[in-house]
């Protein structure tokens, strides 16, 4: 018996073993390979190249101002809705769920043509504005966006404290700031992160609306330059790994935040 | 005018009737419990008066004004939940002080009121936790304190005690009813348990199917059940059936064996009717004006009280009587005769009270 839950550990670890060298060996190799852009020395070169050229900082600071309004104009959109629906209108949440899977099904390609026919003429002309490339950001975070407040919201008794702060006075306002948001801050960071690797990376919709967002740029990199390329997705991991410590170190040790991921107590 | 009224209130889901034309006048400082079992409509009646649930018809009035439009926000009613509902993000301190923050209480008032709510629920040294860190029993304390720090003009409670087990429920329980006498406030209680609802209670609500089948002092209640379900459902009830010998002099027949109830009976000699007898009612020996005679069939000690199952032909019969530890108690297969008096009978039509599934546990389906 416990011969036998040792060799399932020893398969469990193996197992482990064999993800982590599949997902970090090629992002090793990558970085090997980006150190190389100097012939027969290890060094940051290409690293030098990326900080020295303008676009890098440009494009990626646009990506990152598109991301933040993503994420402000989702989660606004987003969190009350989920919150009503349970509330209030819990038949509705199968047609909700239905929605979510609709950015997976119809491609970026077919969102980015159907944006650009309904809103490039009269009356709706936006297609000019940054705004019509965030409410394309917008649906495509979503289902991220959902899924996540949708867990946040499920793991807490939603009803039950809002029925508690009701009868303590509490208005909506309160209700929502006081009450539910602080209990669902870690789903709400998640929302975010995930926002953030969508639209930092996003290629289609950039392209096709003619911004100059991260991704094109990344792209355009691949295609012209050997090094550089790699040293950019480096940076992206480096980036992202950072945001993740940022939510963990946030959230970490306070009730209502990571802690409360256990379940009730 | 009593403090809290209903009047002809009716809650429909849809097609389905949940509280059907409930009235009901509750007196200031009164504590009032709804008992019944579930889908008997006593959690929906109290959710309307808080306000979570809209009134299909009639009217809730309190201190004479009618509820039935203000929201639950400002109904100004303290409410405690079966599973605590504590706000997990703040602190004990933090949830109580949360209802007077609203209510635009100064931050040294609140500081003040936080403390004594605390000292109310023996909790002073639990400020700073937060309600993961406690266990059951005392995350209701807080959520009581919680619903009474903004003087509520009345308390709301949903089955609190629940959840939690058997020896803190009997703790808590005393302790909401001293905090309520000390504080004089209004309390509306829900439960399930009989045995809750008579202890803790100024009056009794029995509800069934969406009504009142009887209101009155859990003596009242207990000792004079107005119809058979409440018999029934308060309490362990023996129920036997008989036929009628003399509807005048309201002599009956069980298993062949003859008794008076008192009173007489509307129903033909010969008929067949039901007889209800509590266990306490039954003494052991031929003391008493009626007897019944039978072969003791198992002895329960239930610790103050002795509790012997008597097979009367096929039926079987409970007996309580305190535990004396001078007495020898009767021994199983021992033949034993119970006395009681006529008063103690209670005759219902047969269809009003049906028989326990004949087992020799039966005591217990009489209970549930």
């Amino acid at each position: 018996m416990s011969s036998r839950r040792g060799s399932r550990l020893v398969f469990s670890w193996i197992w482990i073993a064999l993800g982590l060298v599949y997902f970090f060996l090629p992002l090793l190799a990558t970085f090997l390979f980006s150190l190389r852009a100097k012939k027969g020395v290890l060094s940051f070169l290409a690293y030098q190249h990326v900080f020295a050229d303008p676009k890098f900082l440009q494009t990626f600071g646009f990506s990152f101002e598109m991301a933040i309004l993503t994420v402000i104009i989702g989660l606004a959109l987003i969190v009350p809705t989920a919150i009503w629906i349970y509330l209030k209108l819990p038949r509705v949440k199968p047609v909700i769920e239905f929605f979510t899977l609709l950015p997976f099904v119809i491609p970026p390609i077919i969102l980015a043509f159907g944006l650009i026919r309904t809103y490039s003429r009269p009356p709706f002309a936006f297609v000019s504005s940054p705004l019509l490339l965030v409410a394309g950001y917008v649906i495509i975070s979503f289902p991220y966006i959902y899924k996540s407040v949708d867990a946040g919201l499920r793991a807490m008794d939603l009803r039950g404290l809002t029925e508690a702060a009701q009868s303590l006075g509490a208005g909506w306002p309160t209700l929502l700031f006081m009450v539910i948001i602080p209990n669902l801050k870690t789903a709400l960071l998640s929302a975010l992160f995930l926002t953030f690797a969508i639209v930092i990376g996003e290629l289609t919709l950039a392209v096709l609306l003619a911004w100059p967002a991260f991704g094109p740029y990344m792209a355009l990199m691949g295609r012209n330059l050997a090094y550089e390329p790699a040293a950019l997705a480096i940076l992206s991991f480096g980036l992202t790994w950072g945001a993740i410590g940022l939510i963990q170190a946030i959230t970490r040790g306070r009730p209502g935040g990571g802690s409360n991921l256990g379940g009730t107590h | 005018m009593a403090f809290l009224e209903l009047h002809e209130v009716v809650k429909s889901f849809g097609r389905n009737t949940v509280v059907r034309g409930l009235s009901l006048s509750v007196e200031k400082g009164e504590f009032l419990s709804f008992l019944g079992g579930s889908g008997c409509g006593k959690t929906t009646t109290l959710r309307m008066i808080a306000g979570f649930e809209t009134v299909t018809a009639g009217a809730i009035l309190l201190d004479g004004s009618d509820l039935s439009r203000v929201p639950p926000n400002k109904r100004n009613l303290g409410m405690v939940f079966q599973n605590y509902a504590l706000f997990p993000n703040m602190t004990v301190a933090r949830n109580i002080a949360f209802g007077l923050k609203i209510a635009g209480k100064k931050g040294g008032e609140v500081a003040k009121r936080v403390e004594e709510m605390l000292e109310l629920i023996h909790m002073g040294d639990f400020a700073e936790r937060y309600p993961h860190q406690l266990s059951g029993g005392q995350q209701q304390r807080v959520a009581l304190a919680r619903a009474l720090a903004r003087r509520p003009s009345a308390l709301l409670l949903d089955e609190p005690l629940s959840a939690l087990d058997a020896k803190i429920r009997l703790r808590l329980r005393d302790d909401i009813r001293a905090i309520q006498r000390a504080l004089g406030i209004t309390t509306i209680y829900v439960t399930h348990d009989q045995e809750e609802a008579l202890s803790i209670s100024d009056r009794v609500a029995v509800m069934r199917e969406g009504r009142i089948e009887q209101i009155g002092a859990p003596f009242e209640i207990y000792n004079a059940p107005g119809t058979p379900y409440v018999a029934t459902f308060i309490g362990t009830l023996n129920v036997l059936a008989a036929t009628v010998k003399d509807p005048s002099k309201g002599e009956v027949v069980v298993e062949g064996q003859t008794f008076g109830t008192g009173k007489p009976i509307g129903d033909n000699a010969g008929g067949d009717i039901r007889v209800s007898i509590r266990p306490e009612a039954l003494t052991a020996g031929d003391a008493g004006p009626n007897r019944l005679k039978g072969t003791v069939q198992n002895v329960k000690f239930l610790g103050s009280i002795v509790r012997v199952v008597i097979r009367v032909g096929s039926q079987f019969v409970s007996m309580d009587g305190f535990n004396d530890p001078s007495l020898v108690p009767p021994r199983i297969g021992e033949e034993l005769s119970m006395s009681f008096a006529p008063q103690a009978c209670m005759v219902t039509k047969p269809e009003a009270a049906p028989l326990p599934i004949a087992a020799v546990d039966e005591e217990e389906t009489a209970e549930a």
